[in-house]
């Protein structure tokens, strides 16, 4: 597949990475200063909605958000306000699954943070990303993505021709993992002695 | 006291060429690739991650090819690699009653809810070599039978007997746990502490003080209220966001044990349990986890320590590979000037024993 590196799309290159530089963030609290904080009065439910979408993304294939990305080639730029990073996350369990909270281990986990502009500039917004594994093109694709989804211009069509595709997929994966091992439950029966006497 | 030594430049750069070539084998013979062990190979990535302490199949794959499949080297790979990453917080506690179980199954109820799932097991399995294994497949043959409906959770065993206040339910706060890779281990160590440095202890090192405790050095022989394997999901809340989001799914093993009982005058009769909690499909590393965890709570019941496998301090200080391993090599190293010493000393020693000798004998 012949697709244009996604953030060339809507401007020059050259433009394009001067402006990341510009903007880049030097620091952390440069990057932290620079990022909006969501608004304490987003409401309930958009949060909800914005968590749902965000989970389908992070567990996505990354070849179909490779795809649907392409489709929406030069309709938006964006820039980087955190390059994508593999990190830790410690993974925290308890002890017997509900007392003392133990650190367990740490996984690899990308992240990338974007600032998406549509291309008459009439909407921005900030996508985010936090993907399990060294996967900086998922992360940076799922980033633009929670970004778009943020903007009415693709809310409802992306909901329509991404996520609802990605949770049934999501859904059909469990499932089939299920059956298997249901395949394997067994019914122990114990034998008493002496029960024919 | 050791003493650094200088040179060898070209000796120890053949030498590595040497283990590079070692590495590869026979050219003759198609290289491995990291893919291929991730799936074909996932229990020796499931141990590199669970004691490298760090959840990713890809990277410990490649620590098994480089390490020439020893495993102990190649966790030594991903904690050095591990070092060279920031860290951006620390997750949500997983929630195991979620887990999307693969495996589960108790040896105290024959009829849980829920079921009893074998999953991927080599129990029942003849311990037979399969020859067939040697030749390349097609590929396994599809299971068959109907399956019952399952929908992929299943409740917790153990909360069954802490409904009816069998078993006490565990005890400790939502305090933000101490961390072994950020401080020093100090005793006596919480059971935070002590589960971090289970969870990434050497299986070997588990098994032998599992085993120990339950032969009579340490008195535990308890039941498996329930053994689960299968995928967990992940939520982080990053500093930038204020809500909680999915990183993604890993596996994990989990071992509750129930074991013997505890009370008195003042304390109704109850039992007592451990816990194990492993990366990947670590089935023998989470039962031992559980047995030494409770083998060290022997503290909480005023039991008597009367085995290895209950003393803290020899448990959590030697249950590391990458240190006990990088202590107990280290001699192998050049120590050239200390054993100068020793030798010196030795034969002044024989020198004045020599001469007392010849002093006695020339006195008679």
């Amino acid at each position: 597949m012949n697709t244009p590196p996604l953030r060339q799309i809507g401007r020059k290159p050259n433009r394009t990475r001067q402006y990341c530089e510009v903007i880049m963030p030097q620091t952390f609290q440069q990057a932290k200063a620079c990022i909006q904080k969501p608004a304490p009065e987003t409401p309930q439910e958009t949060r909800t909605a914005r968590r749902r979408r965000m989970e389908a993304l992070a567990l996505a294939d990354d070849t179909i958000l490779e795809a649907e990305a392409a489709r929406y080639s030069g309709s938006f730029s964006y820039t980087f306000l955190r390059r994508p990073e593999a990190g830790l996350v410690m993974l925290e369990g308890r002890a017997g699954n509900s007392g003392q909270r133990f650190n367990l281990g740490e996984m690899l986990v990308t992240r990338c943070v974007v600032r998406l502009e549509s291309q008459d500039n009439s909407a921005v917004a900030e996508g985010y990303a936090f993907i399990q594994g060294n996967r900086p093109r998922h992360a940076e694709l799922a980033a633009v993505f929670d970004a778009m989804l943020q903007l009415d211009n693709w809310t409802e069509s992306l909901e329509r021709s991404l996520i609802a595709p990605l949770i049934a997929a999501r859904e059909e994966q469990l499932r089939k993992r299920a059956k298997k091992t249901a395949r394997t439950k067994v019914d122990f029966f114990t034998l008493v002695r002496g029960e024919n006497e | 006291m050791y003493v650094a030594v200088k040179g060898g430049e070209r000796a120890i750069k053949n030498a590595h060429a040497l283990l590079a070539e070692k590495r590869r084998g026979d050219t003759a013979v198609s290289e491995v690739g990291v893919d291929q062990i991730r799936e074909q190979l996932s229990l020796a990535v499931d141990r590199v991650m669970a004691e490298g302490s760090l959840y990713d199949r890809d990277l410990a794959a490649l620590a098994v090819k480089q390490a020439r499949g020893d495993l102990v080297e190649a966790i030594f790979l991903l904690r050095a690699y591990r070092t060279t990453l920031p860290r951006f917080g620390s997750s949500q506690p997983v929630d195991t009653a979620q887990m999307q179980v693969r495996r589960r199954i108790s040896a105290t109820y024959k009829d849980v809810p829920g079921g009893q799932l074998l999953g991927p097991t080599f129990d029942y399995t003849h311990r037979l070599l399969d020859t067939n294994l040697a030749m390349p497949a097609e590929g396994p043959a599809e299971t068959s039978a109907e399956t019952a409906s399952f929908t992929g959770t299943c409740p917790k065993v153990l909360s069954f007997l802490e409904k009816e206040g069998l078993l006490p339910p565990e005890e400790g706060g939502d305090s933000p746990p101490g961390d072994l890779t950020r401080q020093p281990l100090e005793l006596p160590a919480g059971r935070d502490i002590r589960l971090q440095n289970l969870a990434r202890a050497d299986e070997g090192l588990l098994l032998a003080l599992a085993y120990s405790s339950q032969r009579g050095f340490g008195a535990t022989h308890p039941f498996v209220g329930e053994l689960r394997m299968g995928e967990v999901e992940v939520f982080f809340t990053p500093e930038e966001l204020a809500f909680p989001v999915l990183v993604g799914e890993v596996t994990l093993t989990e071992c509750e044990s129930v074991n013997q009982f505890t009370g008195g005058k003042d304390r109704p009769a109850s039992f007592t349990r451990g816990y194990g909690l492993a990366f990947g499909e670590n089935e023998r590393k989470a039962l031992s986890m559980a047995i030494v965890d409770r083998a060290l709570r022997s503290g909480d019941f005023d039991e008597e320590v009367r085995g290895p496998a209950q003393n803290e301090e020899f448990v959590l200080y030697h249950s590391d590979n990458v240190e006990a391993s990088g202590f107990v090599q280290h001699i192998k190293l050049p120590h050239y000037v200390d054993f100068q010493a020793d030798l010196a000393l030795v034969r002044a020693l024989r020198a004045r024993t020599d001469k007392e000798r010849g002093n006695a004998a020339s006195d008679e």
